[in-house]
């Protein structure tokens, strides 16, 4: 087997992606949605108008882009599994191992296509209202991004072996808990929670895939209008604020999503196909 | 020079279920001839194509595909497989579905060329979700062939002419023929020998 095979396999099944309505769908919607947001947003001015921009387009970014990375991830095997396509391809000599691999970089590439497209609609939007390029809201779509692939090969993991919903609910599951062991480390260093917890929280922490959270959202919690994307958290009356994840953060979270996508790519070896 | 397909005592159940696909089938299908296996739906044809391709392991049993093990990579690239139906997504195209094929086979043959030698357009860009039952066929007679592979195997072909003659013309290129069919037609005549299951068992 050559690379070159891998790289035609590639480039077709990209291609057949791109062909999905569901996703053209999506992708418009999210363009349309952002169309919404520039006409409220010119009419709007000061700091009320880019927190407009940046709450609305971290709201799409989480909502719309959980929505796809789960479609994409869930839906990476059974199908085509079930076809025979799978079958075919290892018939004719490739790997489960190398099929599994490629289909997830497949889906990570359009994942990141379509968060690239809405990034760049966003950054039209603020030059639109004449408010330049807006740099926080481009370091946020890479977090959105992170997140959104950690949930993508979450769910792939558990689709080499399941039906696609529950693997989507998989993924979905990582990432709640992803956010809450962020959250449980915020209160606890904020003092929101008894002290004594830290023996629990320290090693979920520790352990667990943490939530990105970009500078752009935990400015927008401190201003209290980082909508769905951060929601203020309130704990006995005190409010926590979730800080910036770090460079360790992010590299836990993108090992992570390789250990994921490596059991995917395992899933794919054992399913009958 | 290979043995062509040697299966001895070949058994083969599925995960999860309970009683064997096939069970204890021994046959052969030598270099330049071959073999029609028949049967009813259900009777396991599927299941042997797909053991001796090298995805659907044996149980029981042995099989040895031009000297070597299906398992093999390197092997699976010197066969050349026509499913029953046209697994490729519904959004491919007709000449990527080749191009793929092609490109893990490592061979460097025409397509448009093996496109025109199973009655199909040279340039064939349909996507492959909109085709008809005849094309679909013809596209995975294509993808079978291309590369001249030393082992064909076809799941449930039908009897175009085209059929009939890139058969005969791998037959007398050394070419081994597995078709399976669960109505034979003419093509245990045209391969030379005939295999009839029932409910995963040999007549």
């Amino acid at each position: 087997m050559t690379t070159s095979a891998s790289t035609t396999i590639f480039r077709v099944e990209l291609a057949v992606l791109t062909r999905r309505l569901w996703l053209q769908v999506a992708t418009v919607v999210g363009l349309l949605i952002l169309g919404i947001v520039a006409l409220v947003a010119a009419g709007q001015s000061g700091q009320h108008q880019i927190d407009t921009l940046e709450t609305n387009s971290a709201s799409l970014l989480l909502i719309g882009g959980m929505a796809i990375a789960i479609g994409l991830g869930g839906g990476a095997f059974s199908r085509d599994a079930s076809s025979g396509y799978l079958g075919l391809l290892v018939g004719s000599g490739m790997t489960p191992s190398r099929i599994g691999a490629i289909r997830i970089a497949v889906r990570l590439v359009a994942l990141a296509a379509v968060f690239v497209i809405w990034g760049v609609g966003m950054q039209l939007v603020s030059v639109g209202i004449g408010r330049g390029i807006n740099g926080p809201l481009i370091v946020h779509v890479g977090a959105a991004l992170e997140n959104a692939g950690l949930v993508l090969c979450a769910s792939a993991s558990l689709a080499s072996v399941i039906g696609p919903i529950t693997a989507g609910v998989f993924g979905l599951f990582v990432f709640i808990c992803a956010q809450a062991v962020v959250n449980l480390k915020a209160d606890l260093d904020q003092g929101a929670i008894d002290r004594s917890s830290r023996v629990f929280i320290a090693p979920v922490f520790s352990i667990l895939p943490r939530a990105i959270v970009s500078p752009m959202i935990a400015a927008l919690q401190h201003r209290n209008d980082a909508g769905p994307a951060a929601p203020t958290i309130n704990i006995n009356g005190l409010t926590v604020y979730v800080p910036a994840s770090r460079p360790l953060d992010v590299a836990w979270t993108l090992l992570w999503t390789l250990i994921f996508a490596g059991l995917a790519t395992y899933g794919v070896r054992r399913r009958q196909l | 020079m290979h043995d062509g397909v040697i299966l001895r005592h070949l058994t083969v159940r599925y995960q999860g279920t309970a009683t064997p696909a096939i069970t204890d089938i021994t046959c052969d299908a030598a270099p330049g001839a071959g073999l029609c296996i028949s049967g009813p739906e259900g009777s396991g044809k599927t299941t042997l194509m797909r053991a001796i391709v090298g995805i659907a392991p044996p149980t029981h049993g042995s099989i040895s595909v031009l000297g070597a093990s299906p398992r093999d990579p390197q092997l699976r690239r010197r066969i050349g497989y026509a499913p029953d139906r046209l697994p490729f997504p519904r959004g491919m195209r007709v000449l990527d579905a080749l191009r793929i094929i092609g490109a893990i086979r490592g061979t460097d043959a025409s397509i448009t060329d093996t496109l025109i030698e199973v009655g199909l357009q040279p340039t064939d860009r349909r996507i492959i979700g909109g085709l008809e039952t005849g094309d679909i066929r013809r596209v995975s007679l294509a993808c079978a062939i291309l590369g001249s592979p030393e082992l064909l195997l076809l799941d449930d072909p039908w009897e175009y002419p085209e059929t009939i003659d890139i058969i005969e013309r791998a037959r007398t290129a050394g070419t081994t023929i597995i078709i399976a069919s669960p109505d034979p037609g003419g093509f245990p005549e045209l391969v030379g020998a005939h295999l009839v299951l029932d409910a995963g068992t040999a007549e």
